[in-house]
C-alpha cells in the first residue's frame, strides 16, 4: 500500500510551516504579562506608572481596563483575566505590558510595583476542605461532587472471598507542547479583531474573548490553527485575552509567546487524584462490588473540572460488569496552578487504579489476571458503565483476547540474563467514550463546496494540533466522495471561513468528520451529477464522480473545473449532535473505543531504575482510517504514558511550582522509550454499526501506566499505587522484601 | 580591544557577519541577542523553533560549522565568521532531502515543532555515520524531545534515510 | 527569559583577554562555550556584568601528548575530546566520561576548560580530571599557575580560580603500566546531570595486585570527592568482596549528599555505594585484561 503522505507534511519537514507563534507583522508590539508571585494573596495596590514611563512601553493594562466580564473559564467562568483584589494562584495574571521589544516589555514588568497581603496557602484538597479553611470562591472550596450507585454494595461485599482496598495517588502531569503558548492579536482597519492563536475550539475562544471586550463576536475572527501540540493543554484560553486587549489599547498587533517557564507556571495540567478503591470477588472469580472514592485537586478555577471528574466517575469500573458499584468524587479547589483538560479526561486515572485493583484480586484469589479479566468482561449488548445503552461492539473482549496472546507469548520469557536485573510483564485494559457525553451540547457539523475555481472544499471547525485530523479529512473525503486528493481543499481553524465542528477533542474529530461526509455526500454528490447531465446532456444515471471530475463509461468527461466554471459555487452544510445514548443519563458516554496493553519492563535491582523494553497496545476504535495517523496517535499516547508512569510530575511546594521547565519535569527521550513499539488495530465493527471510525487521540494514553505497574510487580514483587514509580521506591521495596538476597554475593557490582 | 567593546545598556550593537544557508548575512546586533532571536527574528528563519531556551529540548538545533548545536545556547554575535545551516537550508522550494523524505513517508512528525531540530539532528547523524545502528540513533537524537511520536516515527524515518 | 543586559568583550589575544580581565575585576565574566552559562543567565540566574568571549583564542585550543601528559587547551570542545583517538588510546577513562555529557549539541559546542570551571559536583569533566589525578594551569596577566585537581574544587560551583584569572590548559598525566578504568553514572534520564558519578583509575601488576588506585565520586559533596581511603585499603592487595565493602564504608563516611527534587540524600548515598562497586570491579578486570 502506498504510503500516505499527511497534507501538511512537506511544510513541516521543510520548516515552512508558519505556526502561529512564527508570525510576524509591521508594527508589531511585544506583549508580557505579569503574574502573581504568590498562591494566595490579597492585592493591596497597583501601581504602574513606573513602568508606562519606560521608553518603548506601549501600554500597560490592569483589571481596570476588561471593558466586558473580568472572566473566562470554558463553563464558569470564574478565572479573572486581570485579577482585581484576590490572586488564588502563582500564574494569575495582574497585569500585562506591550512594547516595542520582548526585552522592554520584560523589564516593564519589573516596574510595575504590586503591594499583596499574602493568605493562607491552601496547597492540598485535604486542607481546602478543612473546617475555617478560607473560601477560594463564594461557593467554597468545592468545585463539584459526582457519584454513581449501582446495586447492594454491602451485600456484594458479603458475598466476597476476597477484597482489596488501596489508595492510588497520580501525579499533575504537564502537557509539555513542544509550541508554547502564543500568536499574534492584530487589530483590523474596520474595528474588528484577528486572533492569531492556537486552541482546540475557535468558536468558543471567540464567545469568550466576546464577553471579555465587550465586542460582537462577529467582530472578531479566530484562527486557531496549526499548533505545535495541545494534547487538551490549550482547550482553554490562555494567553488570548491579554493579547487582545493590548492590541485594542494600542492599535497595534501585538505577540505573545510564552518562555517554556512562563508557560509551566501559567497553564493548566493534568488532575492529582487520590483514588481509593475497595473491590470485592467472589471464590469463582467473579467482581461483585466496588467501591470507589476520588479526591482530585482542581487547583483554584474551574476550567473543565467538573466534566472530568465526571467522566473520571463514569469510567471507574471499566470495561467489566460488576453487579454493585458505589463511586464518589470531590473536585476540590486549591492554590495549587489550576487543572483542566488533558488526553484522557480523568480516565488515565482511575484506569490505573482499576486495573491495579484487578491484578491485586487476580492474586488474592489465586486465578490468572487475564482469565479473570474475561470472565468479568463485558459482552456486546452489554449496557454502559452508567447503566445507559451504548454503541454495540466487541470491542472489549476483542482487545482482551489480542493483548492475551502477546500477553501468553512474552510472559515466560520474562527471566534475565543478568543477574541483578529482573524483568517482568504485566497488562492492562481498558475502554474510553467519546464525545462529551449526554446533556453536553456537542453539536458538530462541516461544509461542502465545489468552488469557482474547481476545487472541492470541505471545511471543519477543527483544529490541527499535530493529531493529523488534516490528513484524515482529506482520507475520508476522498474516499467517501470518489475524487483524488489533487481535487479538495481543506479549510479548518479559522473562524471567518469555516462552519461551527464543536471542540477538536475528546476523541471527537475522527469521527465527526466521518458523520459529517456521510451526511454530505448524497446531496453534494446529487447536485454535481444534476449540473454534470445539464451540462454533458448525458443522463445523470450514466454518470459518477472520479477522480479529476465527472465520469461515464471509464472515461472522464468533465472536470471539475468545467463542472465549476461560470455558475455559483455548489454548497452543502450539515449541522447535527455527537451521538449519544437514548438513555437520558447526565455524561453518559455512548460511542466507546478499548484498549489492552501488554508491557514488559526491566528492574535494576542495584539502582531501582525501571527501564520499559515492550509495549504493545491493541485498540478497537473501527476502522483504521490513515495507518500513519493512526499509529502515531497510539504510539505517541503510549510513551506520553510511560512518561506519566515513570518520571512526569509537575512538583508543588507551598502552592509554587518547583520543576520550572523541561530540566526539571522530564518527559521522556529517544532512549527511555522501547526501540519498537508495537500497534495491533482491531477493526471489525458489528455489521450493523452505523457509527464509522472513532477517534484515537486519546485512547493509546489509558491503559498504558496500569500495564507497566503490573509488570513491575510481575518483575519485582512491589505492588505500585503511586505515580511516577521512583526508583527509590521500588529499591526501598526490593530491599524490605530480601528481593536481592540470594543474588548477593557482591565480587561483581554488576552492569 | 576596543574595536569589539560595547556599553552596557544595549543601546550599542555590535557587528556580525556569517553565512545563513549559503547566504552571506552582515548585521548589527545586541550582545545580548540569543542566536535563536537573531534567526527567528531579524531574520524570520521561523523553521528554526524554540521551546524550554535552556537546551535541553533540542527543537532549535541548527548546524554551525557542520555541527550541530542549540541556537538558544549561543549568542548571535558568536556566529561571526560561521556557515550557519538551518532547516531552510536542506532543500530549495520543490525538492526535499532525503530525510526528509523519509520523514514524510514513515510519520517521522506530528505537530512537527520539533521536526526541523530533528531532522537537523538525523542529518548530523546519517552526515558521520549513514548506517547508524540502535545505539547511534538513539545516542545522536538523544538531545531533541518528541512530545507526539513517541519516537516511533523518527526511528523509522532515520531507518528508511539510512538504508537509502 | 532573554539574557540581561551586559558589557561584551572579544579579544583577539590571550593577553588581551587578561588585561581585560585585570580591568573588569569582579564584574568580569569568561564566556567559552556557553553551554553553562547561557542557561543560568537566560533564567537570569546569573548577570555578570563584563563578558569577556575568549571563543575567538584558537591557541587554547589543541590536544596533545607530551612527555607522557596529556595536555588539552581549555577552549577544546568536548566532541573534539570525545573524537579523539588519541585520547582514546591513552585516557579511556576521559574518553568513557566525555560521552556522557550532556547531548551531541551540548557537547559540539561545550568547552574542557569551561565545564571544569563551573564546577558542578555531578558534572563528568571535573570528576574525571581529579580522579586521572589531573591538574589544571591558570594564568593571569602576572603569572602561570599550576594547581592540581584536589586543591582546585572549593566548593559548590567554586574553584580556585580568581576574577583575573583563565584556566588555560588541563593535563593528564598518563600509566605506562598495566592499567584500568572506569566511568559510570546514574541520571534520571540519559543525558541530565548525574544523581552520582563514579569514576576509577587502577593500576595492576601481573599478579593481579593492585598497584595504585584513584577512586572518586560526583553528586555526593559540594565538590567531586577523593576517595582518598581506596587507596589505603586496596593497594598491595587483589580485589575482594571484603575490601570493595571496606572501600563502601569510606564512600559511605565522606559522603554527605543532597536531597532535592530528582533523589533524597538517602538514594543518592545508596548510588554512591553501588556506583564505588561498579566502577572497582570494571577497572580491576580492564585492568587484569
Amino acid at each position: 500500500m502506498a504510503k500516505k503522505i499527511r497534507p501538511d507534511g512537506k511544510e513541516k519537514v521543510t520548516g515552512r510551516l508558519k505556526y502561529l507563534t512564527d508570525l510576524a507583522f509591521s508594527n508589531m508590539l511585544y506583549g508580557k504579562i505579569l503574574r502573581s508571585p504568590y498562591p494566595h494573596a490579597r492585592i493591596l495596590s497597583i501601581s504602574t506608572d513606573k513602568a508606562r514611563q519606560l521608553p518603548g512601553v506601549q501600554a500597560v493594562i490592569t483589571h481596570k481596563d476588561v471593558p466586558g466580564l473580568n472572566g473566562f473559564g470554558i463553563v464558569t467562568p470564574d478565572q479573572p483575566v486581570l485579577c482585581k483584589d484576590i490572586v488564588r494562584y502563582v500564574g494569575d495574571a495582574v497585569a500585562a505590558v506591550a512594547a516595542d521589544s520582548v526585552e522592554t516589555a520584560t523589564r516593564a514588568l519589573e516596574l510595575i510595583h504590586v503591594q499583596y497581603a499574602p493568605l493562607p496557602v491552601l496547597d492540598s484538597p485535604e486542607k481546602a476542605l478543612e473546617e475555617g479553611a478560607p473560601l477560594l470562591h463564594p461557593n467554597g472550596n468545592v468545585l463539584h461532587r459526582a457519584g454513581f450507585q449501582k446495586g447492594d454494595i454491602e451485600s456484594e461485599f458479603a458475598k466476597c472471598a476476597a477484597i482489596v482496598e488501596e489508595t492510588y495517588h497520580v501525579p499533575r502531569q504537564l502537557h509539555a507542547y513542544m509550541e508554547t503558548e502564543g500568536g499574534v492579536i492584530v487589530p483590523e482597519k474596520d474595528g474588528s479583531l484577528t486572533v492569531y492563536v492556537g486552541t482546540q475550539h475557535g468558536f468558543k475562544d471567540r464567545f469568550q474573548l466576546a464577553r471579555i471586550l465587550g465586542m460582537p463576536e462577529e467582530h472578531i475572527r479566530v484562527v486557531s490553527s496549526p499548533m505545535g501540540g495541545s494534547f487538551g493543554g490549550k482547550d482553554e484560553l490562555n494567553i488570548q485575552p491579554y493579547g487582545a486587549l493590548l492590541a485594542l489599547s494600542t492599535g497595534k498587533p501585538v505577540k505573545i509567546h510564552q518562555t517554556r517557564q512562563e508557560s509551566i507556571r501559567s497553564s493548566i495540567k493534568r488532575h492529582p487524584m487520590k483514588i481509593t478503591m475497595k473491590t470485592g470477588i467472589d471464590q469463582d472469580g467473579r467482581l461483585r462490588a466496588h467501591q470507589t472514592t476520588i479526591v482530585a485537586d482542581t487547583g483554584a478555577y474551574a476550567t473543565l473540572g467538573p466534566a472530568i471528574l465526571d467522566f473520571a466517575v463514569e469510567h471507574t469500573s471499566g470495561p467489566y460488569m460488576i453487579p454493585a458499584v458505589d463511586t464518589k468524587g470531590i473536585s476540590v479547589f486549591t492554590n495549587n496552578g489550576v487543572s483542566g483538560e488533558f488526553r484522557g479526561f480523568g480516565g488515565n486515572q482511575v484506569t490505573f487504579a482499576l486495573e491495579g485493583q484487578i491484578d491485586r484480586l487476580a492474586a488474592a484469589i489465586g486465578m490468572d489476571s487475564v482469565e479473570m479479566r474475561r470472565l468479568n468482561i463485558r459482552r456486546e449488548h452489554d449496557l454502559g458503565p452508567l447503566g445507559q445503552q451504548i454503541a454495540e461492539t466487541n470491542g472489549a473482549l476483542d482487545v482482551l483476547q489480542s493483548a492475551a496472546a502477546v500477553y501468553a507469548e512474552k510472559k515466560p520469557s520474562s527471566q534475565n540474563q543478568d543477574r541483578w536485573k529482573r524483568t517482568g510483564t504485566g497488562m492492562a485494559i481498558t475502554m474510553h467514550g467519546g464525545g462529551l457525553g449526554f446533556g453536553r451540547m456537542d453539536p458538530a457539523g462541516g461544509r461542502l463546496s465545489l468552488k469557482e475555481d474547481g476545487k472541492i472544499e470541505i471545511s471543519f471547525g477543527f483544529e490541527e494540533a499535530g493529531q493529523g485530523i488534516l490528513a484524515v479529512i482529506e482520507t475520508i473525503t476522498t474516499e467517501q466522495l470518489g475524487c483524488a486528493k489533487e481535487d479538495i481543499s481543506i479549510m479548518i481553524g479559522d473562524t471567518s471561513l469555516v462552519p461551527s465542528s464543536g471542540s477538536t477533542t475528546a476523541s471527537r474529530g475522527t469521527s465527526m468528520v466521518w458523520h459529517s461526509l456521510q451526511r454530505l455526500k448524497k446531496p453534494f454528490l446529487q447536485k454535481l451529477l444534476t449540473r454534470a447531465a445539464r451540462k454533458t446532456g448525458t443522463k445523470e444515471g450514466q454518470l459518477s464522480i472520479g477522480p479529476g471530475g465527472i465520469w461515464e463509461n471509464g472515461e472522464c468527461r468533465l472536470s471539475f473545473r468545467e463542472l465549476a466554471s461560470e455558475q455559483a459555487p455548489i454548497v452543502i452544510s450539515t449541522q447535527f449532535d455527537f451521538p449519544v445514548s437514548p438513555d437520558p443519563i447526565d455524561s453518559a458516554h455512548f460511542l466507546y473505543t478499548y484498549s489492552g496493553v501488554v508491557a514488559q519492563v526491566e528492574v535494576d535491582l542495584l539502582t531501582g531504575r525501571i527501564n520499559v523494553t515492550e509495549l504493545h497496545q491493541s485498540l478497537s476504535a473501527g476502522p483504521v482510517v490513515n495507518e500513519m495517523g493512526y499509529l502515531g496517535q497510539i504510539e505517541g499516547g503510549g510513551v506520553m504514558a510511560l512518561g506519566y508512569t515513570l518520571m512526569e510530575d509537575v512538583i508543588m511546594a507551598d502552592g509554587h511550582y518547583v520543576t520550572e521547565n523541561l530540566d526539571s519535569y522530564l518527559i521522556p527521550g529517544i532512549k527511555d522509550v522501547p526501540f519498537n513499539l508495537q500497534v495491533k488495530a482491531v477493526e471489525s465493527l458489528p455489521a450493523e454499526d452505523d457509527y464509522g471510525p472513532r477517534g484515537v487521540g486519546e485512547i493509546g494514553t489509558i491503559a498504558v501506566a496500569p500495564a507497566i505497574a503490573n509488570a513491575i510487580y510481575d518483575a519485582v514483587g512491589l505492588r505500585v499505587s503511586q505515580l511516577p514509580v521512583k526508583p527509590e521506591t521500588v529499591l526501598k521495596s526490593t530491599e524490605e522484601r530480601g528481593v536481592l538476597h540470594g543474588s548477593q554475593s557482591s565480587n561483581s557490582g554488576g552492569n | 580591544m576596543e574595536a569589539n567593546h560595547q556599553t552596557a545598556g544595549g543601546t550599542e550593537t555590535v557587528s556580525v557577519s556569517f553565512l545563513l544557508n549559503g547566504e552571506h548575512i552582515q548585521l548589527n546586533v545586541s550582545p545580548v541577542m540569543r542566536a535563536v532571536d537573531l534567526i527567528r527574528g531579524e531574520l524570520d528563519q521561523t523553521g528554526t523553533k524554540i521551546s524550554c531556551g535552556i537546551g535541553r529540548c533540542g527543537a532549535c538545533s541548527i548546524l554551525v560549522n557542520g555541527k550541530l548545536a542549540v541556537s538558544c545556547l549561543l549568542l548571535a554575535y558568536q556566529l561571526e565568521g560561521a556557515s550557519v545551516i538551518t532547516i531552510e537550508g536542506l532543500s530549495d522550494q520543490d525538492e526535499v532531502h532525503p530525510i526528509q523524505k523519509a520523514f514524510l513517508e514513515e510519520g517521522g512528525f506530528q505537530c512537527g515543532y520539533c521536526t526541523p531540530g530533528m531532522v537537523m539532528a538525523a542529518k548530523c547523524l546519517l552526515d558521520s555515520n549513514p548506517e547508524p545502528d540502535r545505539q547511534a540513533i538513539q545516542e545522536a537524537l538523544s538531545g531533541n524531545l518528541c512530545r507526539c511520536t513517541g519516537y516511533g516515527g523518527i526511528i523509522r524515518s532515520v531507518q528508511c534515510a539510512s538504508s537509502k | 527569559m532573554k539574557p540581561p543586559k551586559f558589557e561584551y568583550y572579544k579579544p583577539a589575544t590571550l593577553e588581551e583577554a587578561l588585561n581585560l580581565l585585570e580591568e573588569a575585576g569582579d564584574d568580569g565574566k569568561i564566556i567559552a562555550g556557553g553551554q553553562s552559562l547561557v542557561p543560568i543567565m537566560n533564567m537570569r540566574l546569573a548577570s555578570p556584568k563584563c563578558l569577556i568571549d575568549i571563543n575567538g583564542l584558537e591557541e587554547l585550543s589543541y590536544i596533545k601528548n607530551e612527555d607522557n601528559t596529556l595536555k588539552i587547551g581549555t577552549l577544546t570542545r568536548q566532541s573534539d575530546v570525545e573524537q579523539s583517538e588519541m585520547v582514546a588510546n591513552v585516557c579511556g577513562l576521559l574518553a568513557e566520561a566525555i560521552t556522557q555529557i550532556g547531548h551531541v549539541q551540548t557537547r559540539n559546542r561545550g568547552t574542557i576548560g569551561g565545564s571544569i570551571v563551573h564546577a558542578d559536583p555531578s558534572a563528568e569533566l571535573p570528576l574525571a580530571l581529579l580522579t586521572l589525578n589531573g591538574s589544571v594551569q591558570i594564568t593571569s596577566k602576572d603569572e602561570v599557575r599550576t594547581v592540581a585537581a584536589e586543591d582546585f574544587f572549593i566548593t559548590y560551583l567554586t574553584t580556585d580560580i580568581m576574577p583575573t584569572e583563565v584556566l588555560t590548559e588541563v593535563t593528564i598525566p598518563l600509566m605506562e603500566e598495566k592499567s584500568g578504568y572506569s566511568f559510570q553514572e546514574v541520571a534520571r534520564r540519559h543525558g541530565d546531570f548525574a544523581l552520582v558519578a563514579a569514576a576509577c583509575h587502577m593500576t595492576v601488576d601481573d599478579e593481579g595486585i593492585i598497584t595504585a588506585v584513584r577512586l572518586a565520586l560526583g553528586g555526593v559533596e559540594a565538590i567531586p570527592l577523593l576517595i582518598g581511603d581506596a587507596e589505603d585499603i586496596l593497594t598491595g592487595e587483589q580485589l575482594s568482596d571484603l575490601l570493595m565493602e571496606q572501600v563502601t564504608e569510606s564512600v559511605e563516611m565522606e559522603s554527605d549528599p543532597e536531597s532535592d527534587l530528582h533523589a533524597s540524600s538517602e538514594y543518592r548515598m545508596h548510588l554512591a555505594k553501588v556506583l564505588t562497586k561498579r566502577v572497582l570491579t570494571q577497572a580491576y578486570e580492564r585492568a587484569r585484561g
